[in-house]
């Protein structure tokens, strides 16, 4: 089944920015300095590298494959079963990465905006928000995509008003390498997962025209190198603006050094930020259940429409059973989860391709 | 498919996300200033002054203003908070307080005991001054409330000003809990006193703290200009006076336009600190004489020079005797200087440190006469 719509490499840059740029971005801060100290933006630079790699594998495996999607080459690679078992685990683990990004957005906005309002409610805000996101064609998402860019935009620059203040201290960077050079790459593991949305690109290569062309690869690599220069930033700023060991017990530190900041009229420009990222935040849902509706649409072969209401119902229940039994394994797991699926996963189907030698041409003759 | 999407949109309207946090002004007590004690029992109390609106009925719903003394006691900061909230109508709301103030007892422990609570709440105004009394705060609160007109901007205004003209370390909220979590840096903050002649709060110098606590001493608004100045955190306005010779008219008063500063560390005994201080001035005050000539000139900044580089001295052994490493000479040192960090870090690391300051002025304007 080939994909009909196509996009083109522009296209792609907006649609991975914001897959990648999501959840995590507040919190990034907190988490590098735990695991690398001071020294977290070289760790984040170093896996922003890595990214491209791995990009590159990626764009080398979909190109034997123009036009499918990991749900179809799968099959191809793998054979008939095998290849439904690997789609199958991959839109569970899809589903997944939704429903940790439902809970870490429900609780963020209830430490900081709406401590009485009820969890379910913006649970249930988002399950509509998502089907309505999603019950469309990739031209919708990609046209949707492209005009909330504006915000992640926004967000960058509403980061500029905190150097009006006094508080910045270059020296909480140094001594550079601190950390020690084996710590730092170790961290790189646990950095990895902010570039989290780099799976969907198994997807997403089948609708880009000219796919064998290295052209399609530009809008990847500026997709990837925006992520980290963003990424990186954060970082550095909210390490110059906070002591070390206020890092340590500050868990949103983007959001508590913007709380303090004060324009005339506006005293918390937090809440500015909040709703921003809140956009960006749906963004990372949509595209991941698009997905993942369209794996489902394609092993249970149902209508797009119902697939994304069925995954949605998915998402909603899971993610209130997890956050209500106040389940973290979630965050533990998917590490090592968007490990395998992001990076081990497409490397081995890349070997078998190889090894093998399939080619998309098999799957004509069985249609 | 339009109807789909649009009953999807619509049907999250019912949900109302905004309304179940709604707070209302008229049931809320909005705190102007909070002081916080520490009694014999090891009690907290907390003094407020809250903002009361009355709206009357008799007289077509016109808004009346008023302000209440409020204090409650208990064993945190949230206790005692609690204890109010039953002593007045509408829910006591300490997060929009301009201005806090820490009486001596609570100054001289842990000041982050007191702070804790603000930090948890995310509608606290992370921008409040904060200031620490000679006494208890509870007299400093009492005395605005029955003798200033501005209340709760009284102390706030206050503060702010001294900031401006570079006397006091900027300090808010925010900015105090990295310095209490830096174990290289420590901050000076307001030192209010009630001045019994003239029935005023005021501010009479910058109380030194070291670690989380205040260290007892306090430095003179013109020292705390001075370490400003070697801090290079001053504001915009920086004006000194020196006394050049003993006779009345000698004295002569000058702006610090800009500051460059050469810091240079090195291990020997002790950790010695270099510092060379290079100020750019502008007269703005000096009827002596005038600078009409190279020589006057020379001679002023000579002069200048020397008297600043001994109250610098002065300024530093005071610091030393109390271990407040203002300067944030511990932070120089674990950044660019790891290696002797490792020898003297710990909590008492600036008695090791010897600081050597060394003042040279410039000046480089007059106004429009000479």
């Amino acid at each position: 089944m080939r994909v009909k719509s196509r996009i083109s490499s522009v296209n792609l840059f907006f649609l991975l920015v914001h897959t990648m740029i999501g959840v995590g971005l507040l919190s990034l801060p907190h988490q590098t300095h735990d695991a690398a100290g001071s020294d977290g933006w070289i760790s984040i630079l170093i896996s922003g590298f890595f990214i491209q790699l791995i990009v590159l594998l990626i764009w080398l495996l979909c190109r034997n494959f123009p036009n499918l999607t990991l749900f179809d080459f799968s099959k191809v690679i793998l054979g008939e079963t095998f290849g439904n078992v690997l789609n199958f685990i991959y839109i569970i683990y899809m589903l997944t990465v939704i429903c940790y990004v439902f809970i870490i957005y429900a609780d963020t906005l209830k430490r900081w905006i709406l401590p009485e309002t009820p969890v379910w409610i913006i649970f249930l805000i988002g399950f509509f928000l998502l089907i309505y996101g999603c019950i469309c064609n990739i031209k919708d998402i990609v046209s949707l995509f492209s005009f909330l860019f504006i915000f992640i935009l926004f967000l960058f620059f509403i980061t500029f008003l905190v150097y009006g203040y006094s508080y910045i201290d270059v020296r909480y960077l140094f001594p550079i390498g601190s950390s020690g050079g084996w710590n730092i790459l170790k961290s790189t593991s646990d950095s990895m997962i902010s570039f989290i949305g780099l799976e969907t690109l198994l997807i997403y290569f089948a609708f880009i025209k000219q796919s064998k062309t290295i052209s399609a690869l530009k809008g990847v690599f500026l997709a990837v190198l925006f992520v980290t220069i963003f990424l990186t930033y954060i970082v550095i700023l909210s390490t110059v603006m906070l002591s070390p060991e206020e890092i340590k017990i500050t868990p949103e530190p983007v959001l508590y050094i913007l709380s303090a900041i004060e324009i005339r009229i506006l005293s918390r420009l937090d809440l500015i930020f909040l709703s921003f990222w809140g956009l960006i935040v749906f963004t990372t849902i949509i595209s991941y259940s698009f997905s993942a509706s369209m794996g489902i649409s394609k092993l249970i072969r149902i209508k797009h429409k119902f697939a994304v209401i069925l995954s949605g119902t998915f998402v909603l229940i899971v993610s209130i059973i997890f956050y209500y039994m106040e389940i973290t394994l979630l965050e533990k797991w998917l590490k090592h989860l968007s490990l395998i699926f992001g990076i081990i996963i497409p490397i081995l189907l890349l070997l078998i391709t190889i090894i093998f030698k399939r080619e998309a041409a098999s799957t004509y003759e069985k249609n | 498919m339009r109807k789909t999407e649009l009953f999807l949109i619509l049907s999250i309207l019912p949900l109302l996300a905004g309304c179940w946090d709604e707070r209302l002004l008229k049931n809320s007590r909005t705190v102007y200033i909070s002081g916080f004690d520490l009694d014999e029992n090891g009690d907290y109390q907390t003094t407020s002054i809250i903002r009361d609106m009355n709206i009357s009925e008799s007289s077509r719903g016109e808004i009346s203003i008023s302000n209440d003394l409020v204090t409650g006691k208990g064993g945190s900061i949230k206790e005692a908070s609690m204890t109010i909230d039953q002593s007045v109508p509408g829910y006591y709301d300490p997060a929009k307080g301009r201005t806090l103030i820490l009486g001596i007892d609570v100054a001289k422990g842990d000041i982050y005991n007191v702070l804790d609570s603000l930090y948890r709440d995310p509608r606290v105004d992370l921008n409040a001054k904060i200031a620490v009394t000679d006494n208890s705060a509870n007299e400093i609160i009492t005395h605005i409330s029955e003798n200033e007109v501005e209340k709760g901007e009284y102390l706030y205004e206050l503060i702010h000003s001294s900031e401006m003209y570079s006397k006091m370390q900027e300090i808010t909220l925010r900015s105090i809990r990295t310095y209490l979590f830096d174990e290289g840096k420590d901050f000076m903050l307001p030192y209010l006193s009630k001045d019994e002649e003239d029935n005023e709060v005021k501010i009479n110098g910058a109380a030194l703290f070291h670690d989380h606590s205040f260290t007892g001493q306090f430095l003179s608004p013109d020292e705390s200009t001075l370490l400003l100045l070697f801090m290079e955190a001053q504001s915009k306005k920086a004006l000194l006076t020196e006394q050049l010779d003993k006779k009345a008219d000698g004295s002569v008063s000058y702006n610090v336009k800009s500051v460059s500063r050469k810091l240079k560390l090195e291990k020997e005994e002790k950790v010695h600190a270099d510092i060379m201080l290079q100020l750019d001035v502008e007269i703005v005050d000096y009827p002596p004489n005038h600078l009409d000539k190279q020589e006057m000139i020379n001679f002023l900044e000579n002069r200048l020079s020397e008297i600043l580089t001994e109250k610098a001295d002065a300024l530093f052994k005071k610091l030393a005797a109390n271990q407040s490493d203002i300067l944030g000479l511990g932070r120089e040192l674990i950044a660019f200087h790891p290696s002797i960090w490792k020898e003297i870090k710990g909590e008492n690391y600036y008695e090791h440190i010897l600081v050597n300051p060394k003042v040279k002025v410039n000046v480089r304007s007059s106004g429009i006469i000479l």
